[in-house]
């Protein structure tokens, strides 16, 4: 289980939703880079009982995410991955096709 | 510079509009309002800039040639809350230019429940991929978050928030044109349904049908009447690439020159329209433009300032009690300060000598990406 986000291959900063150009040095070529899992930095419940979060990834990409499978606290490290219905447990969805990532 | 708002128009604002109305329609009548305001017709236009997220399948050019405008120069907007602040940092460069000499500015949304639902679902190609698939419909979550952050930040609670809603309201019950003139109390705000918290339902503007329009026209042609004359309009776009927290708006970057340029200080401003999508953004906002100091009592300040009506703080009662219609949410503010400005402002006129308006919108991921700011003077 896991989510793709955009990394820069000259500078090898991390990004997403895709850019053209990175931000950071300008440069325009990258690679995609599989998250296995995040912190959680805020949530928010919404009227229906959905849980929607910000999360941080180890190389500083802030995702929005929502909460499947459980709950999560702020601080809590948790799973990423890009489908909605996986295995068990809990996890943060992030909608993501590799076909429209530009 | 050399260019005076002259006349404003506002359409009224609906939340249910009659079934065959139709963006055009509600754009036309905010400008023929704003054209009766001047004493003009549409004969005198020669410059035009409209924002609208509904002119589907319409451009600018469409209705420039429905309304009858002939036209030296011609402008459409895409920006949403931060729409009125860029039509209107162009349309000065193009008065002072040369390129026209009476512009209507104007923003127009037919906003029901399906044109907002579409607007929300495909917003950008971010939200269309990243985010309605989650299922999230519209920014309230991203806010919601957005606000958790602040009041962690600034030692902030709900009941703070709901003073701004609270002194919105006072002032829209003197407002004809807002959508909810009824007295709210604190007590009210609280015990709202939640929407995402920690926001309830008076967190969130009202989507309402409706249009605003101003006329902006060279000073020399305009000398002896009352008018708001711009002494400055800066902005700031994706100001840091939607990594930080969405605390600071562009408007930390744009609001140092617009001061400079106006000559005049945060102290000096009679009269502020600061766009209200939410009430945390009223304070990011406030703090990015300076009428709130780095280190100060947020809280006491809501209170001391906001809550008792002391600052002239989104007269009109803001989107919040007024209604958001669409694009023409950033142009409500304008119309507002500029009402206030030209004397026009009825029984919540102020004083006020000196006028500052804000835009901010455009949600690129996380928050807005946008923001500009205006500095007006009254004169006559
Ligand atoms: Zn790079």
């Amino acid at each position: 289980m896991s989510a793709t986000v955009q990394q820069c291959t000259a500078c090898s900063s991390v990004m997403f939703p895709f850019r053209l150009f990175c931000p950071y040095c300008g440069h325009w070529e990258f690679a995609d880079h599989q998250v296995d899992d995040a912190v959680v930095e805020e949530t928010t419940t919404l009227a229906d009982g959905a849980v929607i979060a910000t999360v941080v990834c180890g190389a500083g990409a802030r995702l929005i995410a929502r909460i499947v499978g459980g709950e999560v606290s702020q601080g809590d490290k948790v799973a990423l991955s890009n489908e909605p219905d996986r295995e068990p447990g809990v996890f943060a969805y992030i909608p993501f096709t590799p076909e429209s990532r530009y | 510079m050399t260019a005076s708002i002259i006349a404003t128009g506002e359409t009224p604002y609906t939340r249910h509009p009659p079934a065959a109305t139709t963006t055009p329609q509600v754009i036309a009548e905010a400008v023929r309002r704003a054209l009766s305001d001047a004493g003009l017709t549409p004969q005198d236009v020669d410059g035009f800039a409209v924002s609208s997220f509904t002119l589907e399948p319409d451009h600018a050019v469409d209705l420039a040639w429905r309304m009858g405008f002939e036209l030296s120069w011609l402008m459409q907007d895409t920006n949403g809350g931060a729409s009125a602040g860029g039509m209107l940092q162009h349309a000065i460069h193009a008065i002072e230019a040369g390129d026209a000499s009476t512009v209507v500015v104007a923003a127009g949304d037919l906003m029901d429940r399906n044109a907002f639902s579409s607007l929300v679902a495909r917003y950008n190609r971010a939200t269309e991929q990243h985010l309605s698939p989650l299922p999230l419909s519209g920014p309230n979550a991203l806010f919601a978050m957005l606000t958790s952050r602040q009041m962690r930040a600034l030692g902030l609670e709900r009941s703070d928030y709901g003073k701004i809603a609270v002194a919105q309201r006072r002032w829209a019950a003197k407002n004809p044109g807002a959508v909810y003139r009824d007295p709210m109390s604190l007590d009210d705000y609280l015990t709202a349904p939640m929407v995402a918290d920690p926001l309830g339902r008076f967190d969130c503007v009202p989507p309402v049908t409706g249009a605003d329009a101003v006329v902006v026209a060279a000073d020399e042609r305009v000398a002896g009447r009352r008018r708001a004359r711009v002494l400055a309009v800066t902005a700031s776009y994706n100001s840091d690439n939607q990594t930080g927290d969405g605390l600071q708006t562009g408007l930390q970057a744009c609001a140092p020159p617009a001061w400079d340029r106006a000559g005049i200080s945060p102290e000096e401003a009679g009269v502020i329209g600061v766009y209200d999508d939410y009430p945390a953004m009223v304070i990011a906002q406030l703090m990015d433009m300076g009428f709130i100091t780095a280190g100060a009592d947020v809280p006491k300040f809501i209170d001391s300032s906001i809550f008792t009506g002391k600052l002239a703080l989104n007269t009109s009662g803001g989107q919040l009690s007024a209604g958001q219609a669409g694009s023409a949410g950033g142009m409500h503010g304008l119309v507002e300060v500029a009402n206030q400005l030209l004397r026009q402002a009825g029984d919540r006129q102020t004083d006020a000598r000196f006028g500052v308006v804000s835009g901010y919108g455009m949600v690129l991921y996380r928050y807005g990406a946008c923001a500009n700011m205006a500095i007006l003077e009254s004169v006559a």
